[in-house]
This record gives structure tokens, sequence and C-alpha cells, in this order.
């Protein structure tokens, strides 16, 4: 029994060294990763993850409900500065594509609905539909691993667009550039004009 | 001890794990003044170095002020208190120039001497990005001896 305990303790110890090690090590990885990386949008095609989320108007929204379109995601938080940016712009891109087979979402990540409809869908007057990701792991699961090391665990990144092309292959990804920010969507619009 | 205990404390670990900050209270930097019957204090921060945090005031709709909370108890009451920034940054949002704090700033504050607490508690409320990413809004924990 006391061999048992010691074994127990032992495991957890090492579990737990490890761990820790590991966390430390994540950060100074990603680091290195994103030090080779400085341009917003990133080469990252592969197949989108599949996701569920209700939208505003409590309807349940999969990936696959796009499956014959051109789908642009938004992943945006109401107080994101530059999400409110391009919101504007959002609609006007959904506007100008949508009769050429282009659907556009927002992910709003941990945020509750009715604070959702008012500072973004009612402020910006966004006609087309608003996800919400209550813990952020759609979100999430779009990121590229390590490449915004600065993120806490339970962060994701926020104001980028994705694109998704017919076949469900993420065709084009952007993150946040300040220095250079694309609040009109230039490089998006570029992207689906090549997609079209 | 049982297995499930260690796991409990692990878990605890985890979720309890400091979260990341860029912005620091620097204490040392702390200016307390009698002054007539007031205390003048000024407390000062810095944001770390690369981040940005929103301006306190005239920021757009939508966007999370900086602000800061003390916690006084009910008897003890604050007379001023302000934020003195020496210069803002600024970030262009499409058409929009936005107004940010990226390095040192002050905040400072008048208590009634009567009404001075020992020890002063705090809350910096803020809202960072970088030329990356923008971070969800944290709250930076501060305490003081008067």
């Amino acid at each position: 029994m006391k061999t048992n305990n010691s074994l127990r303790s032992s495991v957890f110890l090492v579990s737990f060294f490890l761990l820790t090690i590991f966390s430390f090590s994540q950060d100074l990885l990603a680091q290195k990763s994103l030090s080779g990386n400085k341009t917003s949008e990133i080469d990252y095609k592969k197949e989108a993850p599949d996701f569920s989320l209700l939208s505003l108007d409590g309807k349940t929204v999969n990936l696959t409900d796009y499956n014959d379109k051109i789908l642009v995601i938004h992943i945006a938080t109401t107080w994101c500065p530059f999400c409110n940016a391009e919101a504007p712009y959002l609609e006007k891109l959904y506007q100008n594509y949508k009769a050429k087979g282009v659907e556009v979402i927002i992910i709003d990540v941990k945020e509750p609905k009715e604070l959702v409809e008012e500072k973004l869908k009612d402020r910006h007057g966004l006609s087309f539909p608003i996800l919400l990701d209550p813990d952020g792991e759609v979100a999430g699961s779009f990121a590229p691993k390590n490449i915004l090391p600065d993120l806490s665990r339970d962060e994701v990144m926020l104001a980028s667009n994705i694109i998704i092309d017919k076949e469900g292959k993420i065709q084009f990804m952007s993150l946040l550039d300040s220095k250079n920010f694309d609040a009109e969507l230039i490089a998006v619009k570029k992207k689906l004009d090549e997609l079209l | 001890m049982s297995c499930y205990k260690y796991h409990f404390i692990l878990l605890t670990f985890l979720i309890f794990l400091p979260q990341k900050e860029f912005v620091a209270f620097l204490p040392e930097r702390t200016i307390i003044e009698s002054k007539d019957d007031k205390l003048h204090i000024e407390l000062r921060f810095l944001v770390k170095p690369g981040f940005h945090i929103q301006a306190e005031d005239e920021v757009p709709d939508n966007i999370i002020p900086t602000s800061i909370n003390f916690h006084l108890p009910e008897s003890k009451h604050i007379i001023k208190k302000y934020f003195v920034i020496k210069s803002y940054d600024t970030v262009i949002f499409g058409e929009n120039i936005h107004k940010v704090i990226s390095s040192d700033f002050t905040v400072i504050l008048e208590v009634g001497i009567e009404n001075t607490p020992k020890i002063l508690k705090g809350e910096l409320s803020y809202q960072a990005c970088d030329d990356r990413q923008c971070f969800f809004p944290r709250k930076l924990p501060f305490k003081l001896s008067l």
C-alpha cells in the first residue's frame, strides 16, 4: 500500500514537472515560429474544421450548410477595435458578393447574445449571420498552432478573416496587422475575385 | 494522499495559472504627499514595450476604455482621481484615428487625510493589443501601503 502511494506521488510530481516544462516550451517554440512569419496572410491551406454554432436568431449553423458556397468568416468580439472597424466593410462585401455565391459570417467569441445583438448586429446594421462561440473553441480551432504565442490558452485570433472554398478548404487566412491594417478588406476581396 | 487529491491540486494549478499582463504597476515610483487636509497619491503604471492599451476616455463606441477602481471601506471616499498621460500613440482604423497608451502613465488620487486607508487596494481594467493581436480585457490588481 505504502509503495503504491509513493508510486502515485512520484507519478504526480513527474507529470506536474513535465506539464510545467511543456507550458513554457510551447511559448518558446511559438516565439520562434512567429519570428519567421511577418506577413498578415498565412499560407495555411487545409481542411476547414467543422463547427456547429447557434446564430443570434437561434438557428444552428454548421459549416456543411455552406458546402456549395464560398464562405468568409470573421472572428470578432464587440470590444475588439479592429473588428469594429472592419464590420461595415464586411457588410459591404456581403452585399457586393452574395449574388456571386459568397456568404459571410461573424463568429463572435465568448459574449452574450444580447450584447452582440446590440453592439455588433444593430450598431453596424449587419444582415449576415452572426454565430455565438461561447467558449471560443470553434474560433480557436481555426488558429494555426503556435502562430500567436502571446495569446493565453483561452484566447483566440481576433480580427482574423478566413475564406473557405466550396470544397471546404481554407484558401485564405489573415491575422491582424495593425501597422498595415486592411479595414476595407482589400486582400479578402482580391482572393475572392481569384476564387470566383 | 489519494490519487483524486493529486488531480484536484493539478486542476487547481491549471485553473489559476497567472494570466499574462501587459501593464505593470510600479510601486517603487509611487509618490505620496500630504497637502493641506488631503493626501495626494501618484500611482505609476507602465505599458510593456510592444503593446498598447485603450485610452482612458474619448474612445470610439464599443471600445473598452482603461479605467481604475479602488477598493475602499464605505467610510472612506476619494476626492479626486484622474489619469495623466504624457503622450498618446495613435492607431489608424481605416478612416478613423484612435488614441491609445503605449508607455508609462500616472493615476492621481486625492483622499482626505482623515479618510486615508492604511492599505490602498485597487485594480486597473484595460484591454491591450499589439501589432498582431488583441487580447481579452483584464484587470491588474495592485496594493500599496500608505
